[in-house]
């Protein structure tokens, strides 16, 4: 085997697994520490079957808390906010309370890609190897939507679904 | 080694501008004709759109026989055209399947119909061939005209008419042999239909058995016994014998009648019964006479207007009894107003009361004018009663012919029954930690879906999408809505499914905007 032929299998292994990716909405950042910040950059790659995006949700799962959307210029933020399921500990202080869900609302044309960015602690409560799953949806022009929020079963991966939920998965806890 | 690294840093780059800009899944946003049209002629082509230019993997489509043939389209833009063949009416489904421009392939079914939709809908009788029905259909009228009119004959001739030309017991001798004759050839295709045989299985032995095993096999055989007693008392010189034979044939045809078919098993026996052999003799008795008559009244016998008033007598009790069994039956078999044209049993239940109509028609006519006058000596009358006899042989020969065509139709008691069991047998239960879902076929090709949640409770849904599949048919996906019945009741309408087999069935259940359900299984569709 040549070289180059080499090289262009490991270009190709390399390059697989985000062009499978490239039509679905994403994390950039895969893979966190259970107890660190976590900077979520969800990646919107088209609309609804041709529609521009106008609006997109995504639902803030319990354990990530602390969280805060960057601005964004021509997107209008919204933040409801709730009480957590349970209590957690943040620097000493107990947090009961947050953001459950954060919202974009502005207009994002099919023919162009965004990114929309939050932050938050991923705290202790998950396990590593767990994948903790951010559900999205992404509403669009015409009252139509597409919704990422398939949350793989047991035994499954989110390549077998036709709209998996962007998840992150857990590492071992930074000492 | 830095060559390697080099030439692998090259080949990324040139990869992913070659990729290019992140590309979504292509997706169908419109058809011509539309998902689920029915158009009144053969469209000729069938246009796809779609939101970006695809390249055509596979196209397939599927007649409304359930045949699948590939067939080729061109693409114009992002739209594809495909060429149908020109076709008769029923459903057609075009599976495709092709790739986005980011080489994902997608692929989906398109249905549309041409002239009526044509649902491939579960079936309850199992398949028979045209000739072995058509076989089955006359043999059975042939026992019909030797048991009514040849046992039926026979009580006239020895009980009413008592003299009588020869040619007259020749003609209902005739008649019970050609009942003979039906009963022995309807005990083989019994056996054959119950097997599911060809025609040629006639020629083993296994269907004769299958047939002398089943309960017509009793009906035939003592209904044979009766035509055998008919003949006898044909030929008994003394009258009293004559008929005591004759009736005893007629009461062994109403047993015979009553050991099997779907009448003799209907509920309540004890009701449907009675009237069953009740309904048989009065059949007997009435359709029985007219041929011996006409004969006696197209010979000029002597007794011909008195044999006539006689029977004129004896007639009006008979169709009250015929018609209060008959009434009887029809509502132990479950004939409703909607039933009555809906269903084969109602439309050839109509088509006998028609001819029935006629025949009451005609016998008032002959009770009320022809043969009074008849039997004062008038040659003209009796010349108007011969003809209208004839007519009357004629119609009864319908009527036994419409009857005989009730061998095919199960009676709507038994066809909501076999549903109700059918129905049971499709039910498709898909169990998840989350929730369960029952799914049945409905008419008109649709679903029925129930969602429970995993504490057994209706489960609230926004939105519940259907998709089915049959990938070893080469059928891509058709997608369908479900709308809405109640809390955790959906249904899914015009879902046809091209071809038999085993679907694959998928429902995405849309619980909250945020939480979504997925629930597969596998449908099987005969």
């Amino acid at each position: 085997m040549t070289m180059t032929r080499l090289a262009a299998l490991g270009a190709a292994a390399l390059l697989l697994a985000p062009v499978a990716a490239h039509a679905h909405v994403t994390m950039e950042v895969q893979q966190a520490a259970a107890g660190s910040t976590y900077k979520a950059v969800l990646r919107v790659p088209h609309g609804c079957a041709g529609a521009a995006t106008l609006k997109v949700r995504v639902q803030i799962p319990e354990g990530f808390i602390a969280v805060k959307p960057m601005p964004k210029a021509g997107w209008t933020l919204d933040i409801v906010k709730g009480k957590y399921e349970g209590n957690y500990d943040l620097h000493g202080s107990k947090i009961a309370e947050g953001a459950k869900e954060l919202s974009w609302t502005g207009n994002l044309p099919d023919d162009y890609y965004d990114e929309f960015v939050f932050r938050g602690t991923l705290t202790k409560a998950f396990a590593a190897g767990s994948t903790v799953y951010f559900p999205v949806v992404q509403e669009c022009e015409g009252g139509t939507a597409e919704r990422w929020i398939e949350i793989p079963a047991n035994g499954k991966s989110a390549d077998d679904y036709e709209a998996p939920a962007p998840g992150v998965k857990i590492i071992a806890p930074v000492k | 080694m830095l060559r390697f690294v080099t030439k692998l840093a090259l080949v990324i780059i040139g990869c992913t501008v070659l990729a290019g800009p992140c590309l979504a899944h292509a997706t169908l946003v419109g058809s011509e004709p539309t998902e689920g049209s029915i158009t009144a002629t053969p469209p000729g082509k069938m246009r796809l759109s779609f939101n970006e230019p695809v390249t055509l993997l596979a196209l397939k489509l599927f007649t409304p026989d359930g045949r699948g043939a590939e067939i080729t389209a061109t693409t114009e833009g992002s739209d594809l055209v495909a060429e149908l063949p020109a076709a008769g009416d029923g459903t057609y489904a075009l599976s495709w399947r092709v790739a986005s421009a980011d080489g994902h392939p997608i692929g989906g079914t398109t249905t549309f119909s041409i002239g009526h939709a044509s649902q491939r809908s579960a079936a309850i009788n199992p398949s028979r061939s045209p000739a072995v029905a058509c076989l089955i259909w006359l043999a059975r009228v042939g026992i019909y005209i030797g048991w009514i009119g040849g046992i039926g004959g026979a009580f006239f001739l020895t009980v009413i008419a008592r003299q009588r030309p020869l040619l007259a017991d020749r003609t209902i001798l005739a008649l019970i042999v050609v009942g003979a004759a039906a009963s022995v050839v309807s005990l083989g295709l019994q056996g054959l239909d119950e097997l599911g045989s060809g025609l040629a299985g006639l020629a083993g032995s296994a269907s004769w058995t299958a047939g002398l095993q089943s309960r017509y096999g009793g009906t035939l055989g003592l209904g044979g016994a009766a035509l055998v007693v008919a003949v006898c008392s044909l030929y008994s010189p003394k009258r009293l014998m004559a008929a005591g034979l004759a009736t005893a044939a007629l009461l062994m045809v109403a047993v015979a009648l009553t050991l099997s078919g779907h009448t003799g098993t209907a509920a309540p026996a004890y009701v449907a019964r009675p009237a069953l052999a009740l309904h048989g003799i009065a059949a007997a008795l009435w359709g029985g006479s007219l041929l011996p008559l006409l004969i006696i009244v197209a010979t000029r016998q002597d007794n011909a207007g008195r044999v006539a008033l006689r029977l004129s007598a004896l007639l009006l009790p008979t169709v009250a009894v015929l018609a209060l069994s008959g009434i009887t039956l029809a509502f132990v078999q479950g004939v409703g107003t909607a039933t009555f044209i809906g269903t084969d049993y109602g439309r050839l239940l109509a088509s006998k009361l028609l001819l029935i109509l006629v025949m009451l028609g005609l016998g008032a006519l002959n009770r009320r004018i022809l043969v009074p006058e008849a039997a004062t000596g008038s040659s003209l009358q009796l010349r108007n009663l011969g003809r209208v006899l004839a007519m009357d042989v004629c119609l009864l020969l319908a009527v036994l012919a419409v009857v005989a065509g009730w061998r095919f139709t199960p009676p709507p008691r038994s066809i909501a029954a076999a549903e109700a069991a059918l129905h049971h047998r499709q039910m498709l239960h898909i169990h998840t930690d989350r929730g369960m879902a029952m799914i049945q076929p409905v008419d008109q090709g649709g679903l029925d879906i129930r969602l429970t949640s995993a504490q057994g409770r209706a489960l609230v849904a926004q939105d519940v999408q259907v998709s089915v599949a049959n990938p070893a048919a080469g059928l891509e996906p058709m997608q369908r809505p479900a709308t809405r019945v109640a809390d955790g009741h959906w249904r899914v309408h015009g879902l046809t499914f091209p071809v038999s087999g085993t679907w694959t069935l998928k429902i995405e259940v849309l619980i909250s905007d945020f939480d979504s359900l997925l629930l597969e299984g596998a449908l099987t569709v005969p």
